[in-house]
């Protein structure tokens, strides 16, 4: 269900006419990353109907939709998150949070965008060093298409090389007084 | 003292498993304890296609995969699933056997890219599942919808006018049982631990590919060894690749005698083999077109034997 | 000793907010580098997350209950069932109850499936003074069928962990989803009849039956498309998903329901609650690993084969610990913390993984509507407004029928392995 309440609606307006440069550019290329995404999964959708009408109907099962359904996951999986993360979509146990006076909440809030900066840097170092490797080595998947493994690897350096990006800039905002609510995530 | 992790996606009964508990008893016994193998089975810390970055990369030490997945960076490894290549068990054993040319070819290959084959796992031949049609010739295999496991056999199949579609093993049963396919390519010794045998009529002995497995290490793992460690690894894989490569035998023997209680087994003739091969040349020419000089190499060694 | 440091950690870490999946990623990145583990092993386990062709099947199933939402199927759905059922005694619950079974079979998630449903009926059933802590609890609880009746996106997340096959699970939460369903309906036909008052609805014309059936058909059809495509091996989960993605479009189209907002906002949704779930299955995979090569399940499994030599014993015990941890985490999160150190278990014990799986769904839809933390409590509050407490008073009586059916279960494995295994 869409939840996007009015008051979320106008933080991301907020963040659109943000005096600050970096904030309003952040802002594009997050929502640009979310569109994306959001399109790649649609795009699953199209292939895989696709390969279940070419082997019911053209008797041909495809040898490209899955390594090219799995390159769209991986993507849109890593360019989302950083989505989520200026979203505050993410699934967290707050009910010791939510109880927190001001000053608490702020440093909860630094603490665990802390956490997640350290995973994600940690994260797109070392997998720039395995995309690095793949395309020092040449490989490819085994399967019947054979593409070549940088192509889905760098999604992980990317994806999670702009986390720790937003990461910086939430906590500049938390620091400057702007605690933004949870969005509400069905699973 | 070392350590050394190997990752397996096996389950330990299986007799993978069994082959690499014999290896580490027997390396934790000559050395009296210093070299300590610890194995992580099942899968439970990568699946087969994560294995080989796994161990160049050096996140494991050691890991147990199945040769075709390293198909994608040395193309020239998948000549054990080129149609018919070796179609006797003799010519497998010479094939794989430790010092073979085939096999130093394929072996310098894979040091390159930081990884070092220990030993060769025998694992066993391919044969074909049918459902409704026996499939005994070339043309038998026409129109009919293929599970494959692999770039080369899913060309074998197209070669044959069959559609191929990759599959896990695991998802077979369900394919093979609900219609999905209707024809399927499995290792022979696979048929009655996956009880194929409940959902698929005919078994044709084609042998038409042969599975091999290898346990590797980091290459910079095994040259921080001290002589001395090297030494015992290696006199250890050389043994229980010989016991698995002897056990293979017959193991496929007596999985073959009990689908023969379940199912219609159907062998091929001289001839038949013949027009198979025959019919699978074009899988040759663009096995030898994509793994480039090495390929050729490989395909000479396999004709010499 | 470990064990109870790595269970405070994690408690420490999810109790102070951080996000589950990199609470989850985080501990076991630490782990791996306390033991002079390679740190390579962290963007690996995230790539090998992310790179499972069964979990495309997520943000599928998503995407059509998504966009069968935003082109309202719900309120067709519901009126359908309500002018055959409307007029018996509690009349309005059953047809609530009905129409979130017929819509579990289309959607794999308990809280879309609350949420569609609890959209129309509440408003419903409140006018007709049925009493709003009863209304607002049997959505809630009607809405965690979504999960045991199939497609089922826990269950799809344990097949993926167990490797064990996604359709036995789905086939096996068939018939106790039914009952489940079942007893909600009886419980209101009771409740209606010995309990507070409430005006049934007028009996429905003929008339009135068959337009509103008619504009309900597709998607009942769908729904049997679904399932049936699965059971008869037409197509894999993760196809009929995709398939399910391109009818669903076609129904809304046809009904002129959907527009291009509402669609864009569907996939945008698909795309926030898909990635959610995927980064804690990676954060997950991550601390799974370190786990073990820590040897915690191992030996967990070790101290289970010889302390608890009996397979009841043990589901008792599970059951207990789930319920517990129920009270807190979200349902994802549980499944992945728990199966990884649950599972080497199973096969000594001589459990059933696909029985266990459906025990475990059960546990999971308790946890779905045990207060503090759950989520179809939290869903149905922001749809019907007013206090979470409205929401508890009225859930209990279902949280014990859902402990009835876990019995059934628990003492009579077939009514969940019949249809799979003796079929
Ligand atoms: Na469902
Ligand atoms: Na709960």
């Amino acid at each position: 269900m869409s939840d996007v309440n009015a008051s979320q609606h106008d933080k991301q307006a907020w963040r659109a006419s943000h005096p600050s440069r970096w904030i309003r550019f952040n802002h594009a290329v997050v929502t640009l990353c979310g569109r994306l995404a959001a399109a790649l999964f649609a795009t699953i959708a199209v292939m895989i109907t696709y390969e279940v009408i070419a082997r019911y109907i053209f008797l041909a099962p495809t040898i490209w939709v899955e390594d090219l359904s799995l390159l769209c996951q991986i993507w849109a999986s890593c360019m989302g998150a950083s989505w989520l993360l200026q979203h505050q979509a993410l699934i967290r146990i707050d009910i010791l949070t939510t109880r927190f006076g001001p000053h608490m909440r702020v440093f909860a809030e630094l603490w665990s965008l802390l956490v997640v900066a350290l995973f994600s840097a940690w994260v797109a170092w070392y997998g720039t060093e395995l995309v690095i490797e793949s395309i020092a080595m040449g490989s490819a998947s085994a399967s019947m298409l054979g593409l070549p493994m940088w192509i889905t690897k760098s999604a992980i350096p990317v994806g999670f090389g702009l986390l720790f990006v937003q990461c910086l800039t939430e906590a500049v905002l938390v620091l400057g007084g702007h605690l933004q609510a949870a969005e509400e995530v069905n699973i | 003292e070392t350590t050394l992790k190997v990752t397996l996606q096996l389950p330990l009964k299986h007799h993978l498993g069994q082959n690499l508990v014999d290896f580490k008893n027997e390396v934790e016994s000559t050395s009296n304890g210093d070299i300590k193998i610890q194995i992580f089975p099942a899968a439970q810390l990568y699946k087969d296609k994560e294995v080989h970055h796994a161990v160049t990369s050096g996140a494991i030490e050691m890991g147990v995969l199945s040769v075709t997945q390293l198909a994608g960076t040395i193309p020239a490894v998948d000549v054990f699933y080129v149609p018919f290549m070796f179609p006797t068990y003799d010519k497998v054993i010479k094939a794989t056997e430790p010092g073979s040319e085939l096999r130093s070819l394929l072996d310098n290959e894979i040091i390159k890219t930081g990884a070092r084959p220990l030993w060769w796992q025998a694992y066993g031949g391919v044969a074909l599942l049918s459902k409704n049609k026996p499939i005994q010739l070339p043309e038998d295999m026409d129109g009919m919808k293929v599970r494959v496991f692999g770039k080369t056999l899913g060309e074998f199949a197209k070669s044959v006018n069959a559609a191929p579609t990759v599959m896990a093993g695991s998802e077979q049963f369900l394919a093979y049982q609900r219609g999905t396919v209707d024809a399927g390519m499995t290792g022979v010794t696979a048929v009655g631990p996956r009880k194929l045998y409940q959902v698929m009529d005919h078994l044709t002995l084609t042998n038409h590919a042969n599975i091999e497995f290898m346990t590797i290490i980091n290459e910079k793992v095994w040259q921080g060894l001290s002589d001395r460690e090297r030494e015992i690894l290696q006199n250890a894989a050389l043994k229980v690749e010989k016991q698995l490569r002897d056990k293979i035998q017959t193991l496929e023997a007596d999985a073959v005698a009990n689908a023969k209680q379940e199912m219609n087994v159907i062998e091929l003739s001289a001839d038949d083999v013949a027009k198979w091969q025959q019919a699978t040349r074009p899988v040759l020419d663009s096995f030898i077109e994509n793994a480039g000089p090495l390929g050729q190499q490989v395909i000479d060694a396999a004709r010499a034997l | 000793m470990t064990v109870a440091l790595i269970i405070f950690a994690l408690l420490m870490l999810l109790l102070s907010g951080v996000p589950v999946g990199f609470v989850l990623g985080g501990l076991g990145l630490a782990m791996l580098l306390l033991a002079d583990i390679s740190p390579l092993m962290v963007p690996m386990a995230l790539y090998s997350s992310f790179d499972s062709f069964i979990l495309l099947s997520v943000p599928l199933f998503l995407l059509m209950s998504n966009i069968l939402l935003q082109g309202g199927v719900g309120k067709d759905l519901f009126n359908a069932v309500q002018s055959w059922v409307g007029h018996w005694p509690g009349g309005l619950g059953i047809a609530t109850i009905t129409s979130c079974t017929i819509f579990s079979a289309i959607s794999g998630s308990s809280v879309a499936t609350a949420a569609t449903i609890g959209s129309v009926a509440i408003k419903e059933m409140t006018d007709r003074g049925y009493y709003r802590p009863f209304v607002l609890g049997l959505i809630a609880a009607g809405g965690t069928l979504g999960i045991l009746i199939p497609p089922s996106i826990p269950m799809i997340v344990y097949g993926v962990i167990t490797e064990e096959s996604i359709v036995d699970l789905f086939l096996a939460g068939i018939v106790p989803g039914l009952i489940m369903a079942g007893s909600f309906i009886a419980f209101s036909f009771f409740y209606a009849i010995f309990g507070k008052a409430c005006t049934p609805v007028a009996r429905a014309n003929w008339q009135e039956r068959r337009t509103a059936t008619l504009r309900a058909l597709p998607t009942l059809l769908l729904a049997a498309l679904i399932i049936g495509g699965i059971y008869a091996g037409i197509f894999t989960p993760t196809e009929s998903a995709a398939i399910g993605v391109a009818v669903s479009l076609v129904i809304v189209m046809a009904l002129r329901t959907l527009t291009w907002s509402g669609l864009k906002a569907a996939c945008m949704d698909t795309m926030k609650t898909s990635i959610t779930i995927f980064l804690i299955i990676a954060g997950a995979k991550v601390f799974g690993k370190a786990i073990t090569l820590y040897q915690i399940p191992q030996e967990i499994s070790m101290f289970v084969s010889m302390h608890i030599g009996e397979a009841g014993l043990f589901i008792m015990a599970v059951c207990l610990v789930l319920l517990i941890m129920g009270f807190f985490l979200e349902s994802i999160s549980m499944l992945l913390i728990m199966m990884p150190v649950l599972y080497p278990s199973l096969a000594p014990l001589g459990i059933d993984p696909i029985w266990f799986g459906i025990i475990f769904v059960i546990m999971i839809e308790c946890a779905l509507i045990t207060p503090p933390v759950g989520l179809n409590l939290f869903v149905i509050q922001a749809v019907a407004g007013g206090q979470v407490m409205d929401v508890v008073r009225g859930v209990w009586p279902f949280i014990l029928l859902m402990f009835g059916c876990l019995l059934l279960v628990f003492f009579f494995p077939k009514v969940a392995l019949y249809l799979p295994f003796y079929m």
